[in-house]
């Protein structure tokens, strides 16, 4: 399996990562890595169910009570910019 | 004058109770070292300007009777647990100057204890690391040899607790990231059962895999901090409510008659005999205190790291999107729109290693990919839960191992080869892919001085065979000091 750039650049467009255009290091270390993963490859898993969780049995949900959350001013104290007790980002769409 | 900070908590504990110190002058003690010492090696990342105001308040409790074992004890606390009002931020430029609104619960736990928060140590960005090298604000270096890494994730916490500039700390485990810096370090290190310790606070990495866990100079200390942190917590949906053992008791109940494995896929090619022989010593210290050796087998260990990389960089890529410059966080500058500044923001904040694993996360969730790299590695890590089934289904007690391949290795001989690093996790990852405890414990030191170590691992919420072993090897293999 080889990542080429342009499958790089896809996979950074999912992550939203701008990538330095100049750096190769990146893709030859994913590339060395998957080569090393294929060693899954050698076991066979067809009648295997899948892990998702550390330890099974104990995810539980709290009852649906309401609770005080956040003030609009505590959600804002960490954030870049805001404007009027909300969070201000640049533009969505183009004007 | 006694040099209060040469003392292990317990000890401290017997002063305060007696009149002989005060949790001021114990707070005093470990702030001015750090001030005078941790400039080599860089294992906090900043102090609690607040820590003797915290010791004052633990005072008033001890003089009126009150107070439990923490109380007016240091601590120092691993930069991805969230401390209240004070600058957390995961060794990332992405989380310069965040100010968490609550503490974590095992925080909470430990102010509610009385214990003072001494500061917030160093990590790799995110814990992404097994060195410390990746942290954004400069590599921790091993108190035994400046020129060694202390180990990473939790390095800071390591370092710091071997450096005698706090008796505990608190650390993180995702593949190894408290016991391997333990073991680099010559202290003692718990990455507790997964559902054990509430995770409400800690910043996420790895979900399915991170636990929270104590670094202390001895196993009773160890003990002490894990009791004051475990339980369930209504505030983690996977925190555990199962009752939690008495660990201090524990630890003085022996090994006569448990049956120790030693799995022979730990033992292989790639072992450093150093660490190999002092494993053997702390099996045969097992041995003469009582306990049986047996030879077990874990069949599916060579597939360990690439499953765990798998799934661990799959759940990082998840949990990692959060940082959108948004709600929190450094926004880059000069962005028009807003999908050019999450990727300038996230390019700009994250360090290399922490884009290498959101890459290759994303890559392996992919539409195309995600049967062949993260359902494979999802079904593998099944196999790996077997193995460790069937050898305690077995009448197995405890599993003794190596902590790591080798023992602390040079800054910079790995931080240019990922895979070399990765590779480094291989006796460490196989606990949290199946949930299990823990225990790295000091044995002794190299030729050339760098500490060695050996790993307890039980089977799930038996910390407490974990603790009675792991005080039976350090009658033989107390934890030594650097010079």
């Amino acid at each position: 399996m080889t990542i080429g750039r342009d499958e790089l650049l896809r996979i950074a467009g999912l992550a939203k990562l701008e990538l330095d255009p100049t750096d190769t290091s990146l893709v030859d270390s994913l590339q060395s890595i998957l080569e090393y993963v294929a060693l899954l490859d050698e076991v066979d898993v067809s009648d295997v169910e899948p892990t998702n969780f550390g330890a099974p049995g104990f995810s539980r949900d709290r009852e649906d009570e309401p609770r005080a959350g956040l003030t609009a001013e505590e959600a804002l104290r960490n954030a870049p910019d805001g404007l009027e007790g909300q969070f201000r980002v640049p533009g969505v769409l183009d004007s | 004058m006694t040099d209060l900070t040469a003392l292990s908590a317990a000890q401290l504990r017997r002063r305060l109770a007696a009149g002989e110190t005060s949790a001021v002058e114990i707070t005093r003690a470990h702030l001015d070292a750090v001030f005078a010492r941790d400039k080599d090696l860089h294992s906090f990342l900043r102090v609690n300007p607040e820590a003797e105001d915290e010791a004052a308040r633990a005072d008033v409790i001890l003089r009126t009777g009150g107070g439990g074992p923490l109380t007016g004890i240091p601590v120092a606390v691993k930069d991805n647990l969230a401390t209240s009002d004070l600058e957390t931020t995961c060794a990332s430029r992405i989380l310069r100057g965040f100010r968490p609104l609550r503490d974590a619960t095992v925080v909470a736990r430990l102010r509610e204890a009385g214990a003072v928060v001494l500061g917030k140590t160093n990590l790799d960005e995110f814990s992404m690391g097994s060195s410390t090298e990746s942290s954004s604000f400069g590599a921790t270096r091993n108190p035994w040899n400046l020129e060694h890494v202390p180990g990473g994730s939790s390095g800071g916490s390591a370092a710091a607790v071997a450096a005698r500039l706090a008796p505990l700390a608190l650390g993180s485990d995702t593949g190894g990231s408290i016991r391997q810096p333990a073991a680099f370090c010559g202290v003692v290190g718990l990455k507790p059962t997964y559902g054990r310790v509430s995770r409400f606070g800690l910043v996420a990495y790895a979900s399915s895999l991170d636990q929270v866990g104590p670094i202390a100079r001895s196993v009773e200390d160890a003990a002490d901090l894990l009791q004051a942190i475990a339980g369930d917590d209504e505030l983690d949906s996977t925190c555990s409510d199962e009752p939690v053992q008495d660990y201090s008791a524990a630890t003085r109940l022996g090994v006569e008659g448990l049956r120790v494995g030693m799995p022979r896929e730990y033992f292989q090619e790639g072992l450093d005999p150093e660490v190999a022989a002092a494993v053997q010593s702390a099996a045969e210290e097992l041995k003469r205190q009582g306990a049986r050796l047996e030879d077990v087998s874990l069949p599916h260990t060579r597939y360990a790291i690439p499953t765990y990389y798998l799934v661990a960089t799959a759940e990082a890529s998840s949990n990692l999107s959060r940082y959108d410059a948004i709600r929190y966080g450094v926004r880059a500058p000069d962005s028009v729109r807003l999908d050019e500044m999450y990727r300038k923001s996230r390019g700009s904040g994250f360090g290399d290693e922490v884009q290498r694993r959101i890459m290759l996360g994303t890559y392996a969730l992919s539409a195309g990919y995600y049967d062949q790299f993260y359902g494979k590695a999802q079904r593998v890590r099944t196999l790996l839960c077997n193995d460790f089934r069937e050898v305690f289904d077995c009448g197995i007690d405890l599993l003794l191992t190596p902590p790591s391949p080798t023992p602390a290795f040079r800054l910079g001989e790995k931080s240019k080869d990922p895979l070399a690093m990765y590779l480094m996790d291989v006796y460490t990852v196989t606990a949290n892919l199946a949930g299990l405890p823990g225990l790295v414990v000091p044995v002794g030191q190299t030729e050339s001085g760098l500490p060695l170590a050996a790993q307890l691992l039980a089977g799930r919420f038996r910390e407490d065979l974990l603790f009675r072993a792991g005080a039976a090897i350090e009658q033989a293999f107390p934890a030594g000091a650097p010079e």
